[in-house]
């Protein structure tokens, strides 16, 4: 189980770990991209700051981008973006501005589906990124659970699955996060009824993994866990049309919008604006030592970050695709 | 066909193929193998990273190295074998293969040499024993082209010549370290330390990672970006001296204070 929300790594400092579930080529690493792009638009006023702290996180998500980009323009359209094969992490720095290094790290293990359903060094991995991880995001294939009877949705999503291994996770003990977050939902999200609808057949289909945690026994400073939903549109331009029929199953199938349609994200500071609140009442509830009080007295960090990150953390939606299913104290305004 | 297992070494192929059940998995040359076992290298550490963090998610990349139990492993992602399915995978997706080699007998690091130096040449993906079969992968033991069995192994030097120290190339210089790795004596090689990698060809790590893996031959278009590390760390190196001197102050008030009030 994660010892705090913001573990402290010897090489990058104070850690939030961020385990991403779901099918490979979902759209996760997409998400992390517009999140990127468009974080320093969303954050408005708020001197924060979100930088890729590595290279490997550099590089692989400009690739990602220009893929995007040109999915977005409706070009390679039925293409897709090739999905990772590995348990990749990407490592982003978030601060005050200017501030270097960062004061914190997000780093985000990305689980492909296809590794909850084996085993070996790889699984183990997974097992031992979920262990360190505050902040579970499964993703949602969204056409997938709301379309042709929901016929693909247990081999695509593999919701018993990824319940499965958040329970496993979970009875674990610590205080954690679960986001749920439905991707490639621009088509649902464009109405306030369908959002309502996308809604609802995520809460049906993850009611059993909602119920257990609403039953997690709640004690004080004991485990427990939140569930938020949050719908993020990674590319905003397309939407999807229809599924074709690809030999023995089905591929999905996009179109633009409207003509001219190009990348335009919406929400993807959602499930960000939602861990950051999680993480920021858990970083005041942790225990600090004597050494960490005078270092954050004598550079005033602690008081920066902490004001930048709960006025951030306060435009967090929460309706129209939006929702709390279980409700926990650090989901509390800070 | 040459045997590999007579060569100390054993080759791990990942591939997709078209339908829905074939993504992309492990296939051992030697029927005999666990294809599985290719992923328990890939997740060993050497120089203290794994080999799929040695190697970028969407570009080529080639790592050869002594793992710390001083077993030689060469890997070399993203290739496209000839007969790969144009059509790609059930979304359409280019499909791609990677190779694994494990050296698992004393002299095995040669035919490992040899595909890496034929990975930085470019012929690799064209050599690889795979095939597509109803658009699914197969390994093709007709293969004519594998196992590797290029002349260097045969005509590498038998006494040690000059070991190369953690050298940075440009990407377009492959050829020269091609040339280099072909010219590796047996003694070079027996005499590389564990847990060392020899070669890194991969966009996807920064000059400050490289500097601590310290890669005997590394190719790496970042240049431009040293100066961005190097003003970064000045940086921090200044806010650390003002720390420790804040602190060394503040320490001699309280031993003033101390002084003056007992």
């Amino acid at each position: 189980m994660p010892e705090e929300i913001l573990a402290k790594d010897p090489q990058l400092g104070r850690v939030m770990d961020v385990t991403m579930l779901g099918p490979r080529g979902v759209g996760k690493t997409s998400l992390l991209v517009s999140l990127y792009d468009q974080f320093h638009e969303v954050v408005g006023s708020t001197p924060l700051e979100l930088t890729t702290s590595d290279h490997a996180t550099r590089t692989t998500l400009d690739q990602y981008r220009q893929d995007l980009r040109a999915f977005a323009r409706g070009v390679r359209r039925d293409r897709g973006i090739e999905g990772s094969v590995q348990l990749r992490k990407y490592i982003f720095g978030l601060g005050t501005q200017g501030k270097r290094p960062p004061q914190m790290r997000l780093r985000f293990t990305d689980g492909p589906g296809e590794l909850l359903a084996t085993s070996g060094p790889m699984r183990e991995a997974l097992d031992a990124a979920v262990r360190a991880s505050g902040i579970l995001l499964v993703a949602v294939d969204s056409p997938v659970l709301m379309e042709a009877e929901q016929q693909h949705n247990d081999r695509v999503n593999q919701p018993e699955l990824v319940m499965e291994f958040i329970r496993d996770a979970l009875a674990e003990g610590g205080q954690r996060l679960v986001v749920i977050v439905p991707l490639k939902c621009e088509k649902y999200v464009a109405s306030v009824a369908g959002a309502r609808e996308l809604r609802d057949a995520v809460k049906e289909r993850y009611e059993t993994l909602i119920k257990n945690i609403a039953d997690l026994p709640v004690r004080q400073d004991k485990a427990a866990a939140g569930v938020v939903l949050t719908s993020v549109e990674t590319v905003g331009s397309m939407r999807f049309s229809r599924f074709e029929p690809a030999g023995d199953t089905y591929r999905e199938v996009f179109r633009l919008a409207q003509i001219g349609g190009s990348y335009s994200p919406r929400d993807t500071d959602q499930p960000l604006r939602w861990m950051l609140r999680f993480l920021i009442n858990a970083y005041k509830d942790r225990s600090k030592t004597l050494g960490e009080r005078f270092t954050d007295w004598w550079s005033f960090t602690d008081t920066k970050l902490t004001n930048g990150l709960q006025k951030f953390a306060a435009d967090c939606k929460e309706r129209d695709g939006f929702e709390v299913f279980v409700r926990h104290r650090y989901l509390d305004l800070p | 066909m040459t045997d590999p297992v007579s060569l100390g070494v054993t080759w791990y192929f990942n591939t997709a193929g078209i339908g829905e059940g074939d993504g992309y998995r492990w296939l051992s040359y030697e029927t005999h193998h666990d294809p599985s076992a290719a992923d328990f290298v890939l997740m060993a550490p050497v120089a203290g990273l794994t080999l799929v963090e040695l190697t970028a998610e969407r570009n080529p990349s080639i790592v050869l190295a002594r793992n710390h139990d001083s077993r030689f492993v060469f890997y070399a992602t993203r290739l496209v074998p000839p007969g790969v399915p144009e059509e790609g995978d059930i979304k359409n997706r280019r499909i791609s293969a990677s190779v694994l080699g494990v050296a698992t007998a004393d002299g095995g690091h040669g035919p490992l040499v040899d595909a890496a130096v034929s990975a930085l040449e470019g012929d690799l993906a064209r050599s690889l024993p795979l095939n597509w079969t109803a658009g699914s992968p197969a390994v093709d033991h007709q293969s004519s082209s594998w196992p590797m069995t290029r002349d260097g192994t045969a005509s590498r030097p038998q006494t040690a010549g000059h070991r190369p120290q953690s050298v940075r190339l440009p990407p377009t210089s492959r050829s020269i370290a091609a040339t280099a790795l072909a010219s590796l004596s047996a003694i070079d090689l027996d005499d590389l330390p564990p847990d060392q990698i020899l070669l890194l060809d991969n966009d996807a790590l920064g000059l400050e990672e490289l500097d601590r893996l310290r890669p005997w031959w590394a190719i790496t278009p970042l240049v431009k970006e040293q100066v961005t590390i190097a003003g970064n760390s000045k940086s921090g190196d200044w806010q650390q001296l003002a720390l420790v001197l804040g602190l060394a102050a503040f320490a001699a008030l309280v031993a003033i204070l101390l002084w003056a009030f007992l």
